[in-house]
C-alpha cells in the first residue's frame, strides 16, 4: 500500500539527492550534502521558501528591458524579443536557488500551456505570463487559474478575447475544462464526460464573453501587481459580456450563473468581474479539480502510471488536503514529498519503486546538467550578448531533442504530458534520444559561437575539485556514480564504467599513477583522454536520462 | 549506438544471451514463427502514405456542396468561397448526380487534375459516433480505430503490422523484413504507431543520410541487468529505442540512398499572398523522402506525413478575399505535393503501389465566428489518391437544413475509410482484420479500391502471393511466394508488352513458402513483369525495376 506517512530522521545523501532532483531543476555536489544533514521537515520548509523575483530581461538595443512603462527599441524584431524571453526563463532556471519555485513555475507551464508565436507581436505579454506562474509558483492554484482567464497572453492564445456575446468562442473554456481545472472524464453519453458536459463548454463560453487584451498595461491586479486583460466597454459597462443566465449541467449540481448588475442591456464591469469569481467558485467546488491537479503533480513528482492502488492512496487524499486547503499547492507538495511513497520506503521492496523513475524532460538534461557541474555561463549583466548567444544555442539543443520551449505543436502543450498511453516516454524516439546524447559531446567540446567559447565541461577540473581521491579508481567512479545517476548500479555496470571504460582493462595501479602524474606535471592530456571516455559513457547512457 | 554495438547485439541474439540483456523473451522456434505468421497474413508490396492535417480542417472550404449552395453561404458569408468570378470554385465533375456535385477550392487546381485522370476519390462527411469535441482525444479515436467511448493504448496500424509481424523487435530486422514496418516523417512518435505493448512499431525519420550519421555518432554500451523497478522499466524502453535505431539506420540511408527522384519538381512555395508561416510547402518535402525510400526498394507498409495549422478559429481567410489566407495556402500545399509525388512515382514506375489518404481529427462548425475563423465541428471529406481507384465522390453533400448542434452528421464511420485499405489494398486475411479490430466495418466499406488484392487469390483463400526483393533491383532479386496447396508452378519474366523473356519451371511446388534467386542482369534498365503461373491457369504478377 502506497503511504503518505512522512518519514523520519536525516535525509542522508541518497535520499537527499532525489529530493533534489525532483524539486529543483537539479542540485549540485555541495547542495547534496547540505540537504543530506537536514531533517525531511527541514528541508522541505526550505524547499518551500520562494525565490525572489529576477530582474527583468534586458534587450541589448535599448539596454534596459521591455516592460511597461519602458517601451521597447523601435528596430527590435518581435522573434528576438520572443528569444530573450526564452533565455531569461532558462537562465531563471538555472540559477534558481535550491527551492520549488522554478520547478513549479516549469509544471505550471507544461499545465497551462502558451504558444508564443501567438503573442508575439506584444512581447510584454510572454513575460507577464511567466511573472503570473512565478508569482503563484508555490501559492494558491485556484487564484492562478482564475488570473489566467483574463492573463493579456492567454486571451489571444486561446481566443478569448474573440469571445463575444453575438459569437461566442468556445476555444478557451474547452481546454479550461479538459485541460485546466476539472479534466475530461470518460464519457458516459453523448457530450457527457462526467467532469463536464458539452452544456458546461457552451455556458463557460458565455461566463467568459466580453473580455479583451489591454496592451497600454493599465489594468493591473492589485494582488500580484501584474497587467492583465480587461472587460471590453467603457470602463464601467461592459459592451461585449453575455447577460443571459448560464445554466450548468448536473456535473455543477445544475448551478446558475446570472449577471448581478445590468445597465439596459450590458453588464457593469464589476458584474463581469463577480462573475468570473462565481464561475470559480463553481469550478473549485467540483471534486475532480483537485483529482485532476494532484494527478498532474503526481505524475510531476513521482511517475507517470497512476495505478488504482495510487488513485485510492495517494491522489483522493491529497484532493482532500488541496480542497481542505482552498487549494493552496504548498498544502500538497509538503505532504507528498515528505512521504514514505516518495522515498519508496511504504513497503517491502517491489518492483514499484520510483526512484529514477522519471524521464528527463530536455530542459531538466540541459539545465540539469548545467546545476550539476556548476557550468560558468556568460554573465547576463557584464557580457550579455554572450549570453543570449549560448541561451539562443541551448534553445536548439532543446528542440533538437523535442522541446520546442513556449512553441508546443498543440495547444494542450507537450506530448508528454498529457499524451495518452505513454506519457514521459514521448520524449525518447531515436532522434530525440541521439540529440540528447549529442548535447553532452557538444558541453564536452565547448559550446562557441564565432570562435568564443561560451560553456564548456572541463571534466578533469570538475573530478579534480569535487572527489575525495582521484587516484583511487574505485572510489572516483563510485563518487561519480552517486552523483551523475540517480539508480544503483548493478555490479557488473559499474565494473563496466570502471574496468572497461575509465582503466580501458588496465590495472588501478596504472590510473594512480596516470593520476598522479598529472597532478606533478599538470600536464592533463592522459587523464582527459580516460575521464572524457568516462563522462561519455555514463552521460549517454539510459541511466541518465532519468531521475 | 555505434556499429560495433550493433554488430555485438546481433551476434548475441543467435546464442541467446539476449534473453538476459533486456529480459525479452525469445522463442526458440522464432525464425520459424514469424515465417509461419507472415504467411498466415497475406501480404504484399503496396503502401499506404497518410497525410494527417492537423488540427481539424474545413472540409467545407475544400469541397463546396454546389447544390446547397445558397444555404452553404448564408451560414458563412464571410469566408464563402464564391461561385462566380476569377477566384470561384472549381466544378469538380459536371457528369456527377446533383446531390454529389461539388466544388473544390479555387487553389485545388492539381486536385482537380488528378481527378480528371482518375487518381483522386472523395469520400464525404467521414467522422465517428458522437464526435468529440477536443483535438487530442479526436486524433487518439481517428489513430486508434475504437469508437468515442473506448480507450486502447494501441493504434490500428500498429495492430495490423503486430499481427503481421509478431514479436516486434525481437528478430528484427530480418532478412526477409529488412526495413522500419512504419515509419513517421517528423522526429517523435505518434500514437498511430503503438501497438498494445512495448516500443512503437514506427520509427520517425526526418532525412535519412543525417539520420544515420546522428545514430551512429553518439552512445556506449547499454546496462545488461536492470533494476526490478519503474526506473528499470524505463530504462529498458529507451534500450529498446536505442536497439532500433541502430538496427535501422544503416539500412535507411542504404536504401535511402540507393533511390532517386525523377525528374519532376516538387512544389516549393504557394505563389499567392499568404501569412508568412502558410508560404512554404511542409508537405512536399516530406512526400519527396517517401518517394526516394519506394525507389530505393524500401519494404516500409505504411508512411505517415504531418501538415498542421488547420486549428482555425480566426483568420482562416482574409478579410477582404474569402478565397486567399493561410486555408487556402494548405490547400494549394496539399494538391500540389500529392501530385508531384505521383507524377514522380509514374516516372519510377511506382505508381501502383502507393495509395494515400488525408485524414483530420474533424471539421468545422458549418457556421463561420466573427473573426473570419470556424470553431470545431463534425463530419468532413477526406481525399484519396491513387492509380488504381474507382474515382468519384461517396457519398453526398451534406444537408445543411438538417445538421445537428450547427455540425455537418456523419454520413461514413472513418473505419469504413479505413477498412478497405486492410482488406482492399492490402489484402489483409480475416485474422489480420479481426486483429486490428475492424470485422464489424469490413461489409459497409467504402468501395473506393479498384484493384483489390483478393479478386484472383480469393482462389487460393487469399493466401497466394509474390514479392520481389530488392525492388528496384540492380540485377538480382529474390521471389518469394506461398502456396496453400500443391500445384504446377511456372515463373515467367515478361515486358511491360506481355512478351514472354524468361520462363522457369520450377520443380519445388508443394504447400508452403518458396523462394528463387532471379538474376534479371542481362535486361536493360527498365521494368519487367515477374509472373507465377499456377496450374497454367492463375496468374499473379509483380513489377520490377531493374536499375543500375
Amino acid at each position: 500500500m502506497a503511504s503518505l506517512n512522512p518519514i523520519s530522521g536525516v535525509l542522508g545523501f541518497q535520499r537527499a539527492g532525489h529530493l533534489l532532483r525532483r524539486a529543483t531543476f537539479g542540485p549540485d555536489i555541495s547542495t547534496i550534502n547540505t540537504f543530506a544533514t537536514m531533517t525531511v521537515q527541514d528541508a522541505i520548509d526550505a524547499l518551500l521558501q520562494q525565490d525572489p523575483e529576477p530582474p527583468f530581461p534586458v534587450d541589448p538595443m535599448s539596454g534596459t528591458d521591455w516592460v511597461y512603462p519602458n517601451t521597447r527599441h523601435p528596430d527590435v524584431f518581435n522573434d528576438t524579443l520572443s528569444r530573450y524571453t526564452c533565455s531569461w526563463w532558462m537562465e531563471n532556471a538555472r540559477a534558481s536557488g535550491a527551492n520549488l519555485t522554478e520547478r513549479m513555475v516549469w509544471f505550471y507551464y507544461t499545465h497551462f500551456p502558451m504558444i508564443m508565436s501567438r503573442i508575439e507581436s506584444r512581447p510584454q505579454f510572454a513575460v507577464d505570463y511567466l511573472r503570473l506562474l512565478r508569482y503563484y509558483a508555490l501559492g494558491n492554484y485556484k487564484e492562478l487559474t482564475k488570473a489566467l482567464c483574463i492573463d493579456n497572453a492567454m486571451l489571444i492564445h486561446l481566443d478569448g478575447n474573440l469571445n463575444i456575446k453575438s459569437v461566442p468562442q468556445e476555444n478557451f473554456a474547452r481546454e479550461f475544462l479538459e485541460l485546466f481545472t476539472v479534466g475530461k472524464g470518460e464519457e458516459v453519453g453523448v457530450g457527457d464526460y462526467t467532469t463536464f458536459t458539452e452544456q458546461d463548454v457552451q455556458m463557460a463560453t458565455r461566463v467568459l464573453t466580453g473580455w479583451g487584451i489591454d496592451d497600454t498595461f493599465q489594468t493591473v491586479d492589485a494582488v500580484t501587481g501584474i497587467p492583465t486583460g480587461k472587460v471590453k466597454g467603457t470602463g464601467t459597462v461592459s459592451s461585449q459580456h453575455d447577460i443571459t443566465s448560464k445554466q450548468f449541467s448536473a456535473a455543477f449540481n445544475n448551478t446558475v450563473i446570472a449577471t448581478s448588475g445590468i445597465v439596459g442591456a450590458n453588464a457593469q464591469v464589476q458584474a463581469v468581474y463577480d462573475e468570473l469569481d462565481e464561475f470559480i467558485a463553481m469550478i473549485f467546488d467540483s471534486p475532480y479539480t483537485a483529482r485532476n491537479i494532484c494527478r498532474r503533480i503526481y505524475r510531476e513528482f513521482v511517475y507517470f502510471d497512476i495505478t488504482p492502488e495510487i488513485e485510492n492512496d495517494v491522489i483522493e487524499p491529497l484532493a482532500n488536503v488541496l480542497r481542505a486547503n482552498d487549494y493552496e499547492i504548498a498544502s500538497v507538495l509538503e505532504i507528498l514529498l515528505q512521504s514514505e511513497h516518495f522515498y519508496d520506503e511504504d513497503t517491502v521492496p517491489t518492483n514499484d519503486d520510483n526512484i529514477g523513475a522519471i524521464i528527463k524532460s530536455p530542459m531538466d538534461l540541459v539545465i540539469g546538467t548545467m546545476r550539476l557541474f556548476s557550468l560558468q555561463v556568460p554573465d547576463r549583466t557584464t557580457d550579455l550578448e554572450a549570453h543570449y548567444q549560448l541561451y539562443q544555442n541551448l534553445i536548439q539543443e532543446l528542440s533538437s531533442q523535442g522541446l520546442e520551449i513556449f512553441e508546443p505543436y498543440d495547444v494542450a502543450g507537450h506530448d508528454p504530458y498529457f499524451q495518452l498511453p505513454d506519457f514521459q516516454r514521448y520524449w525518447i524516439s531515436s532522434n530525440y534520444l541521439a540529440n540528447r546524447y549529442k548535447f553532452i559531446e557538444h558541453i564536452l567540446v565547448g559550446i562557441s559561437a564565432n570562435g568564443n567559447e561560451l560553456m564548456r565541461l572541463d571534466f578533469v577540473q570538475f573530478v579534480r575539485d569535487n572527489c575525495s581521491d582521484p587516484a583511487n579508481a574505485t572510489t572516483l567512479v563510485q563518487e561519480l556514480v552517486d552523483w551523475l545517476l540517480p539508480i544503483t548500479l548493478s555490479t557488473d555496470r559499474f565494473n563496466y564504467f570502471r574496468d572497461a571504460v575509465l582503466l580501458d582493462q588496465l590495472s588501478e595501479i596504472n590510473w594512480s599513477v596516470e593520476w598522479n602524474n598529472y597532478m606533478t606535471t599538470s600536464n592533463d592530456t592522459n587523464v582527459r583522454l580516460q575521464l572524457e571516455a568516462l563522462a561519455l559513457a555514463m552521460m549517454q547512457s539510459p541511466e541518465y536520462q532519468l531521475y | 549506438m555505434k556499429r560495433r554495438d550493433f554488430l555485438r547485439l546481433t551476434s548475441l541474439a543467435g546464442s541467446g544471451l539476449l534473453l538476459n540483456l533486456n529480459g525479452i523473451k525469445l522463442h526458440a522456434m522464432e525464425q520459424n514463427y514469424f515465417l509461419n505468421n507472415l504467411a498466415k497474413s497475406s501480404s504484399n508490396d503496396r503502401i499506404l502514405v497518410l497525410i494527417q492535417l492537423h488540427g481539424g480542417n474545413d472540409g467545407l472550404n475544400m469541397v463546396i456542396p454546389i447544390d446547397g449552395y445558397g444555404h452553404y453561404y448564408n451560414y458563412r458569408p464571410n469566408i464563402a468561397i464564391p461561385q462566380t468570378g476569377s477566384r470561384k470554385y472549381i466544378t469538380l465533375d459536371p457528369n456527377l448526380p446533383g446531390n454529389r456535385q461539388v466544388g473544390l477550392h479555387p487553389d485545388m487546381v492539381a486536385a482537380k487534375a488528378m481527378y480528371d485522370d482518375g487518381k483522386m476519390a472523395i469520400v464525404q462527411n467521414v467522422s465517428y459516433e458522437n464526435m468529440n469535441g477536443s483535438h487530442f482525444r479526436s486524433r487518439d479515436i481517428w489513430y486508434m480505430g475504437g469508437d468515442y467511448n473506448e480507450y486502447f493504448s494501441s493504434g490500428w496500424m500498429g495492430r495490423y503490422l503486430d499481427h503481421l509481424y509478431p514479436g516486434y523487435p525481437t528478430g528484427y530486422p530480418s532478412s526477409q523484413v529488412p526495413d522500419p514496418l512504419a515509419i513517421e516523417i517528423g522526429t517523435g512518435v505518434s500514437l498511430a504507431f503503438h501497438r498494445n505493448e512495448g516500443i512503437p512499431m514506427g520509427l520517425s525519420v526526418q532525412d535519412p543520410n543525417a539520420f544515420y550519421n546522428l545514430i551512429n555518432s553518439v552512445g556506449g554500451e547499454l546496462p545488461i541487468s536492470l533494476p526490478d523497478t519503474h526506473a528499470g522499466d524505463e530504462i529498458e524502453y529507451i534500450m529498446q529505442i536505442e536497439r532500433q535505431s541502430n538496427n535501422y539506420a544503416e539500412r535507411l540511408r542504404d536504401v535511402y540512398n540507393a533511390g532517386t527522384n525523377s525528374s519532376t519538381i516538387y512544389p516549393d512555395l504557394y505563389p499567392f499572398v499568404a501569412p508568412s508561416s502558410a508560404v512554404s510547402n511542409p508537405l512536399a518535402p516530406q512526400l519527396k523522402i517517401v518517394s526516394r525510400l519506394i525507389s530505393g526498394g524500401i519494404g516500409t507498409k505504411i508512411f505517415l506525413c504531418r501538415i498542421g495549422g488547420f486549428d482555425t478559429h480566426a483568420n482562416q481567410v482574409v478579410n477582404n478575399n474569402t478565397t486567399m489566407g493561410g486555408h487556402a495556402a494548405l490547400l494549394y500545399h496539399i494538391s500540389s505535393a500529392v501530385k508531384a509525388f505521383y507524377e514522380d512515382l509514374g516516372n519510377l514506375g511506382l505508381a501502383d503501389r502507393v495509395l494515400t489518404m488525408t485524414f483530420s481529427e474533424f471539421g468545422r462548425r458549418v457556421a463561420s465566428n466573427a473573426s473570419y475563423g470556424t470553431d470545431h465541428g463534425n463530419a468532413a471529406p477526406m481525399l484519396i489518391f491513387g492509380t488504381c481507384l474507382n474515382p468519384g465522390v461517396y457519398g453526398t453533400n451534406p444537408d445543411l437544413l438538417n445538421l445537428h448542434n450547427g455540425n455537418i452528421p456523419m454520413q461514413h464511420d472513418y473505419r469504413q475509410v479505413f477498412s478497405s485499405v486492410v482488406k482492399d489494398w492490402f489484402g489483409a486475411s480475416d485474422a489480420a482484420i479481426e486483429a486490428v479490430e475492424f470485422e464489424d466495418y469490413i461489409d459497409n466499406r467504402v468501395d473506393y479500391i479498384n484493384c483489390k488484392e483478393l479478386g484472383l487469390t480469393e482462389l487460393f483463400k487469399e493466401n497466394l502471393w509474390l514479392k520481389c526483393h530488392p525492388n528496384p533491383t540492380t540485377g538480382k532479386t529474390t521471389v518469394t511466394y506461398f502456396l496453400r496447396n500443391n500445384a504446377d508452378v511456372k515463373i515467367e519474366v515478361r515486358d511491360v508488352n506481355g512478351r514472354s523473356l524468361a520462363l522457369i519451371q520450377k520443380k519445388d511446388s508443394a504447400e508452403g513458402e518458396h523462394t528463387l534467386e532471379l538474376d534479371l542482369s542481362r535486361f536493360q534498365n527498365g521494368m519487367y513483369i515477374v509472373a507465377l503461373i499456377i496450374n497454367d491457369n492463375a496468374t499473379v504478377t509483380q513489377k520490377v525495376i531493374v536499375n543500375r
